[in-house]
């Protein structure tokens, strides 16, 4: 008896496994009877930015009910789960990429046409391109600004910055220095902590040239930017340090009186934002050439079928271009970013009508392209631990200037290694 | 392996199972065509008399365990082997790269840093822990009214461990807000910046390390309630005091217990991941000072996506904690006590009878 069932279960068993390596006929979880198709999406979010997309797969399955989304959402460690499911032969159909990681992933995705004539901004309709292929249809932006607590300068006497002209940098240090005053637990700042990289791209500076050949975050521009940062974080200085902001909400400070500016003001804070008193508080652009900007696109994977490829493309264009799904990224209650097409701008303002969104806008028309570095993560992770390890603006204590060049010595080397 | 689990996914999605359920059903199916074919094959031994039937129970019985650690730990091992030999970003096809992922590790600075904070982390933490969790045991141990709800108490921090001991301990240790700090205020003295000062980071791990003596508390104690009572008393009898009963007997039987202790303290040390990793990605560990060995290959792995690099990591990793465990095992012979010693040797004689 035991026998027989043994075999049966075997035999039973084989069959179903041959009939499943034998199936051909697209019968895959994307391709599921030849009348509608199936494709997965993988994105990251919190649970707001999840429901925004599921709001916008859901505009997208209404307008096309041939084609069924099978969202994958990824709450965290987002690149490193969709690394293994590409190299374990799963990847999803679509995923979304930012364009500072597309250089690690874009092998995995098939090339795809970009209308850049569609975007507003020349560096969102570059943000896909790795050497001159595109590789990810642009979808939403992340651009930063400044949000500034307007009874702060006024009691300073300070005029309140414009919400359209950026501060230059000099007169933002001149400004959150004058703001700065008390001592010890209750010392209010000029500012937030500076974010080297960022301060870097506001006070001239970068970390490439614009061919992405030399590291150049060690001249002139990029010593002048450490040392703010050094200087603000010093016992007289116009910002905390970053150890004594661990932990703490630097928006709550902002809200406290206890911060006068914050730079580094990402678009997913827009509705926390919008709750604030708007005739204290006001979002201005980040001062000098602004912070660089994160553009998210949706790549389609390079194991797609056609079927799943002609769905993926509808679904990319319209998610990137369509007003239907683009009106969505920004509402009262969360915000993804900043649309990246014309039409749905007016939609994005409304979501805050009283918070000067127009400076997100101008921050993505302004933005400055980033030029495409092969392993450009590892050559910022390298810098950046060499850099808070050494220097002030993290817990070192040797000069900038002298180990800036260092470092970018360091930086060419590994990038000269990827040639 | 992937193309068959997606065309039995495909073919219970004919049979519109949930697609929730589709990977699950695939995985039982091919585990029941696994085990099916090693029953057969067991069958088949049994019936050509290859094997006896208490022989075939026994592989049947552990197959389970077999099939998994084939599957699931021997297969990747062997896997990750030969992604050391090769060039590899998960997502362009694998290049043969002979032994020069070895060769970049002998030359990484970082590498050299890692096996420094890792064996510094080891050979301080696991000694602290084995005399600290000794020294609870042997308090535990003895017998007053609500002996039990101090043990209880002392093993209770050893249910918070991994990410949430660590964040704890990120605000514990928090240089302007903490409590260590804030006590070390209330008596005058300015503490340290704790794990944002590469010199403090590490030491500060060490005692955080020892939040979790509770786990070994245990197993002190119930090799301590082993001890039998006889030797303590002759020990009395023979005008032993307290220290040397400590040092001739309870040590001695104990050190057993001490030995499996430190040997999978000291594995578990070299493993050392959780405690750098979040403390890192806070903020925490400047210069490199908690850039624990697997930690590190971590980075190489799933940051920089050198999947060959990291698996030649893992390979010496693996090679550097059976150099290790061989080392202990060689030295406890001069320390460690077994009621029967050389039992090869006895067992002969037993049989000569």
């Amino acid at each position: 008896m035991l026998r027989t069932t043994v075999t049966a279960v075997v035999v039973a068993g084989c069959l179903v496994s041959l009939a499943a390596c034998s199936n051909e006929t697209g019968a895959t979880p994307g391709n599921s009877g030849g009348k509608s198709t199936t494709i997965s999406f993988a994105y990251w979010g919190a649970n707001e930015e999840n429901a925004t997309i599921k709001s916008m797969v859901a505009a997208f399955e209404k307008a096309h009910p041939d084609i069924h989304i099978e969202p994958n959402w990824i709450q965290s460690d987002y690149e490193q789960k969709l690394q293994t499911s590409i190299a374990g032969g799963d990847a999803p159909t679509v995923a979304v990429i930012s364009n500072t990681s597309l250089p690690s992933f874009y092998s995995a995705f098939k090339p795809v046409s970009v209308d850049t004539g569609a975007y507003y901004s020349p560096a969102v309709a570059k943000a896909g391109n790795v050497d001159g292929t595109d590789y990810t249809v642009p979808f939403v932006a992340k651009s930063k600004v400044m949000a500034i607590d307007k009874a702060s300068f006024t009691k300073a006497g300070l005029r309140v910055p414009s919400g359209k002209t950026p501060l230059s940098t000099g007169d933002f240090v001149t400004a959150a220095q004058k703001m700065t005053s008390g001592s010890g637990p209750s010392k209010t700042y000029g500012s937030a902590p500076l974010w080297f990289d960022g301060w870097l791209m506001a006070d001239g500076g970068s970390y490439y040239n614009a061919d992405g050949t030399k590291c150049t975050m060690g001249d002139t521009a990029g010593i002048r930017a450490a040392k703010t940062v050094v200087d603000s974080q010093k016992p007289g200085g116009f910002a905390p340090t970053t150890i004594a902001v661990q932990g703490q909400d630097m928006f709550q400070w902002l809200k406290e009186g206890k911060v006068a500016m914050l730079p580094d003001f990402g678009p997913w804070n827009i509705a926390q934002f919008a709750a604030l008193d708007t005739s204290r508080f006001l979002l201005v652009p980040m001062p000098g050439r602004g912070e660089p900007m994160e553009v998210d696109g949706l790549g389609i994977t390079k194991s797609a079928s056609a079927a799943q490829t002609t769905a993926a493309e509808k679904f990319t264009a319209f998610m990137s271009s369509d007003p239907a799904a683009q009106n969505l990224l920004a509402s009262k209650t969360s915000a993804l970013g900043v649309p990246v097409v014309k039409n749905s701008l007016s939609a994005f303002q409304s979501a805050a009508p009283k918070a000067n969104l127009q400076a997100f806008i101008n921050a993505v028309t302004n933005a400055v392209t980033t030029p495409y570095v092969k392993n450009k993560v590892q050559i910022e992770s390298t810098f950046s631990t060499a850099l808070d390890s050494r220097t002030a603006i993290g817990t070192g204590h040797e000069d900038p200037a002298t180990v800036l060049p260092q470092l970018q010595n360091k930086c060419q080397q590994m990038l000269d290694a990827t040639k | 392996m992937s193309e068959i689990v997606k065309g039995l996914e495909g073919l219970l999605a004919r049979f519109h199972l949930d697609v929730a359920l589709q990977p699950i059903v695939a995985f039982a199916i091919m585990m029941a065509v696994v085990f099916g074919i090693l029953a057969i094959a067991i069958w088949i031994a049994v019936r050509r008399r290859w094997i006896g039937r208490t022989t075939a129970a026994f592989w049947l019985f552990v197959s389970p365990w077999i099939v998994g650690f084939l599957l699931f730990t021997g297969g990747p091992m062997i896997y990750s082997l030969v992604l050391s030999f090769t060039d590899w970003d998960l997502i362009s096809p694998a290049k043969f790269a002979g032994l020069a992922n070895y060769r970049k590790a002998v030359h990484d600075p970082d590498v050299g840093q890692a096996i420094k904070v890792t064996l510094l982390y080891a050979v301080i933490s696991v000694p602290a822990q084995t005399a600290l969790s000794l020294a609870v045991a042997l308090l535990m141990n003895v017998k007053v009214r609500g002996i039990h709800v101090f043990r209880t108490i002392w093993y209770l921090p050893s249910l918070v461990t991994g990410v949430a001991q660590t964040v704890l301990f990120i605000w514990v240790f928090n240089p302007e807000y903490g409590l260590v700090n804030g006590v070390l205020r209330l008596m005058g003295v300015e503490g340290p910046k704790w794990l944002f000062d590469p010199d403090w980071a590490l030491p500060a791990v060490i005692i955080m390390s020892l939040w979790t003596v509770g786990g070994n508390m245990v197993i002190y104690l119930a090799g301590l309630q082993d001890i039998p009572s006889e030797l303590y008393e002759a020990a009395a009898l023979d005008g032993a005091g307290r220290l040397r009963s400590l040092w001739n007997i309870t040590i001695p039987q104990i050190s057993p217990v001490i030995f499996f202790n430190v040997v999978t303290g000291l594995i578990y040390a070299m493993q050392t991941f959780t405690q750098g990793f979040v403390v890192t990605q806070n903020g925490g560990g400047p210069s490199n000072s908690l850039l624990f060995y697997v930690v590190y290959l971590y980075q190489n792995a799933f940051k920089f996506f050198q999947m060959g690099y990291a698996s030649a990591l893992a390979w010496i990793l693996f090679l550097m904690i059976m150099v290790l465990t061989a080392v202990v095992f060689r030295g406890s012979s001069f320390w460690v006590y077994y009621e029967s010693q050389r039992p090869k040797e006895r067992r002969r004689r037993v049989r000569a009878k």
